[in-house]
């Protein structure tokens, strides 16, 4: 199915968890994700399941500064 | 242990003498070097109550074992001292060449005592160590004295500065090197500046040497392509701290106009995405092995940077939107050595002030002309300046606002917005010099990988100490913020190194200990409970924008992280080391 | 079968000296970049502007033609006879990389660590290549 990631269409397998789309992407298991602009909390990951057209934000970073 | 050079150089300012010693190799073992053993050394030779600004004060150069090897990211330097803002133990983290330079020449800390009796330069070059005249150099900004300097003594020399908000004992005032990196908070500038040091030279031509090194050469090219340049960390690299831009401004952490709310709709006019447009080049540090520093030209701003912080503080939180204007500002602090995060929470508290008619400092949001005027005025307790450099916390002793005058201490605070990351207000409160974010970065686990719910006070006190925890040893070794490498990376760092076997363990039992000393050091000088804060902004007004809108920290909320905080430690519930603790430090 | 060489890319050099560290390191028992057979600075001059300084060997050859005793060869790699070179100093003055260095009476000049440098292995970025 298709989704908006960052900006960008992709095709990305029916039903997939937000743990499951960082894995397909090569992305940190830790990264800091929206889901049409709202953050989800980490231990949602394992179980939210991505729907068709969802607008996905990923931000991958750590540290201060 | 290898990786040391089992010296430290003495060098006293009063008498115009120098001497070394051998380096406290059971003082390392226990803190290693950096941060933890920086902190062990001045609790060690500072007595309570010494007066900052005095000849009994002490600056102090630290490395570590893995300074000028090729072990990625670690090219910083600490400098530490008593801290003229708070009375604190200060030590902060420079980036740069001069930390390399330092090993090379022989040592691996130069401890700097009294004062000179005029302005004066110190030129390290190996075993040379020269006093030398600075009378024409003193009063000019740190640029042009590197510039001379670096004419002078070349390219391969590393030239430490302070501009004139250092000469004049400004308590925000910085060390800078390398042009664009500073040793920045809690006036360690001062320091150098009420020794009359204007600037410290060093040349080194010599060697750093460590266990097995063909086999341990082989394993840091294999470290640095497998962990430090592995595709997440990269975006340090490609994008600098601008990167944190975008993930404080979703995650409801960018403050806006003095931190009395989040969230600017107008970030795209001077985000990552902007600035990196006029970018020429790239830089790092010595042994860096990603690269974050972003050489940005717009106009007649020129810099090495600006950081995440600067940006903020430059920008949203003083109503600014002009990428040039937050540019020039970050040259000028660079320039006149101030640190950019306290010289401008300073200004952007006057601007508030201004705003809601209590005092008329001349400056209201936006004013981006009037924010660098105000930068050189400050470096100078020229005008304005002279109430302005007395920092947040005395001006609004002075003036009224204390509600909003934001700092713990007596140190500005750091640009991510607590109501957003309770855990943050914690950290901040309770950091060893004050305000700081880089002693427990809650942001991480609060926002970016939103591992903990942010708006609540539930764990956050085991939360700050893991992340305490985290920072204290990796800043002891003396490793770079922006390579996120496990303890158990580090203790394999250290086996390989030294050649003596270190364990995850012993780096949890060093950063332990780097805490409890840290604290130790305050609490001599009178800091219990009562000194880790939170500003009544942050209790009384609650966030109108953005994701975390709504949200105030109640005081039971704080009162609570802070319970949970010293219980985790084992200090007592008024956050006092007990002694069974400070003895075995 | 065309030879390699060492090239460099400056527009991914953070300026981290991570070659000469690994240089000195492979070769003289400590980590040294003083004593390295390459030299890359990054610098701001006067504050304004980014540059680069670059010596690295480029096989060209030159110090090969200009020994008096014969004592370099140059192939796939530099190589410096001890037996024959006095350390008269000519190769360090014509090289026009400015790489080499005449320590303890012997010409020191990048080896290429045998084929696999370790200058390209400890570069971050890739700003250095062996090609």
């Amino acid at each position: 199915m298709e989704v908006t990631i960052n900006n960008k269409k992709i095709e990305v397998p029916e039903d997939i968890t937000i743990s499951e789309l960082l894995k397909y992407l090569n992305l940190r298991k830790k990264s800091a994700v929206w889901i049409n602009e709202k953050q989800l909390l980490l231990k949602e990951y394992d179980t939210y399941k991505l729907s068709e057209n969802e607008n996905v934000k990923i931000l991958n970073i750590i540290g201060g500064g | 242990m290898l990786g040391y050079q089992n010296k430290m150089l003495r060098i006293d300012l009063s008498n115009k003498t120098y001497s070394t010693e051998p380096l406290n190799m059971d003082w390392a073992e226990k803190y290693i070097g950096g941060k933890g053993l920086a902190i062990k050394y001045l609790y060690e030779e500072l007595k309570p109550g010494t007066d900052p600004f005095s000849e009994h004060n002490k600056l102090l150069l630290m490395t570590g074992p893995f300074t000028g090897t090729p072990v990625p990211c670690s090219g910083k330097l600490a400098i530490a001292s008593k801290s003229p803002a708070t009375g604190t133990i200060l030590d902060c983290s420079i980036g740069g060449h001069s930390a390399l330079k330092i090993k090379y020449a022989g040592y691996d800390a130069v401890m700097f005592e009294g004062k000179l009796d005029k302005p004066g330069y110190i030129l390290i070059e190996d075993d040379k160590i020269e006093f030398k005249e600075a009378s024409d150099l003193w009063g000019k900004g740190s640029h042009e004295t590197e510039t001379i300097l670096s004419a002078e003594y070349g390219k391969e020399a590393s030239i430490l500065s302070i501009g004139p908000a250092g000469e004049n004992l400004v308590t925000m005032s910085c060390i800078n090197s390398d042009y664009y990196r500073q040793a920045g908070r809690g006036g360690i500038g001062a320091v150098m500046g009420s020794k009359n040091v204007k600037a410290i030279v060093i040349i080194g031509t010599g060697g750093v040497k460590v266990n097995d090194i063909e086999n341990t050469t082989k394993r840091l090219s294999e470290i640095l392509r497998e962990d430090t340049t592995s595709e997440e960390n990269m975006f340090i690299y490609e994008d600098g701290t601008t990167a944190f831009l975008e993930a404080c401004n979703d995650g409801g952490i960018l403050p806006k106009r003095n931190f009395s709310d989040t969230t600017d709709e107008n970030w795209t006019k001077y985000n990552g995405e902007v600035l990196l447009q006029y970018r020429k080049g790239k830089r790092g540090c010595g042994s860096c092995g990603l690269g974050c520093g972003n050489f940005i030209k717009i106009g007649d701003a020129v810099c090495e940077g600006p950081e995440y912080e600067s940006i903020a503080v430059a920008g949203p939180n003083a109503g600014i939107e002009d990428p040039q204007a937050i540019v020039k500002a970050n040259q000028v602090a660079d320039d006149v050595g101030l640190d950019t995060i306290s010289a401008g929470d300073v200004i952007i508290y006057a601007m508030e002030m201004t705003e809601k008619g209590i005092y008329d400092f001349g400056i209201r949001f936006g004013d981006k002309e009037k924010y660098i005027e105000y930068l050189k005025l400050m470096a100078k307790k020229e005008g304005i300046g002279a109430d302005l450099a007395l920092g947040v916390k005395k001006l609004s002793e002075k003036y009224g606002g204390e509600d909003f005058a934001m700092h713990v201490k007596g140190l500005e605070y750091p640009q991510y917005e607590p109501r957003g990351s309770w855990g943050m207000s914690l950290a901040y409160a309770v950091s060893d010099r004050g305000a700081c974010h880089m002693r427990a970065y809650a942001p991480n686990d609060e926002v970016f990988e939103a591992s903990i719910p942010p708006y609540t006070a539930e764990g956050k006190g085991k939360m700050v100490v893991d992340l305490a925890v985290y920072n204290a040893v990796k800043f002891s070794l003396i490793l770079c913020d922006f390579w996120p490498l496990g303890m158990d990376r580090m203790a394999e760092l250290m086996t390989l190194i030294t050649g003596k076997e270190f364990t995850e363990d012993d780096m949890n039992e060093v950063a332990m200990r780097v805490i409890h000393i840290a604290r130790a050091f305050n609490q001599r000088e009178g800091f219990t409970r009562k000194d880790d804060t939170m500003p009544k902004r942050l209790v009384n007004e609650a966030l109108k924008s953005g994701p975390a809108a709504g949200q105030k920290i109640p005081q039971e909320a704080f009162e609570k992280m802070l319970d949970d905080y010293y219980a985790v430690l084992g200090w007592n519930n008024d956050g006092i080391v007990p002694d069974e603790i400070l003895t075995s430090l | 079968m065309a030879v390699k060489r060492l090239k460099f890319k400056k527009e991914n050099c953070i300026g981290c000296q991570l070659c000469m560290q690994a240089c000195s390191g492979m070769h003289e028992g400590a980590y040294t970049p003083s004593k390295a057979r390459l030299t890359i600075e990054s610098y701001y001059d006067k504050g304004g502007d980014l540059k680069f300084e670059k010596h690295i060997c480029t096989l060209c050859g030159i110090c090969e033609k200009e020994c008096p005793f014969e004592a370099i060869t140059v192939d796939e790699k530099v190589s410096v006879d001890f037996d024959k070179c006095t350390g008269c100093g000519i190769c360090a003055e014509k090289c026009p990389q400015d790489v080499i260095s005449i320590r303890e009476g012997k010409a020191i000049i990048c080896d290429t660590c045998n084929g696999d440098p370790y200058c390209v292995k400890l570069c971050p970025h890739g700003a250095l290549q062996y090609v």
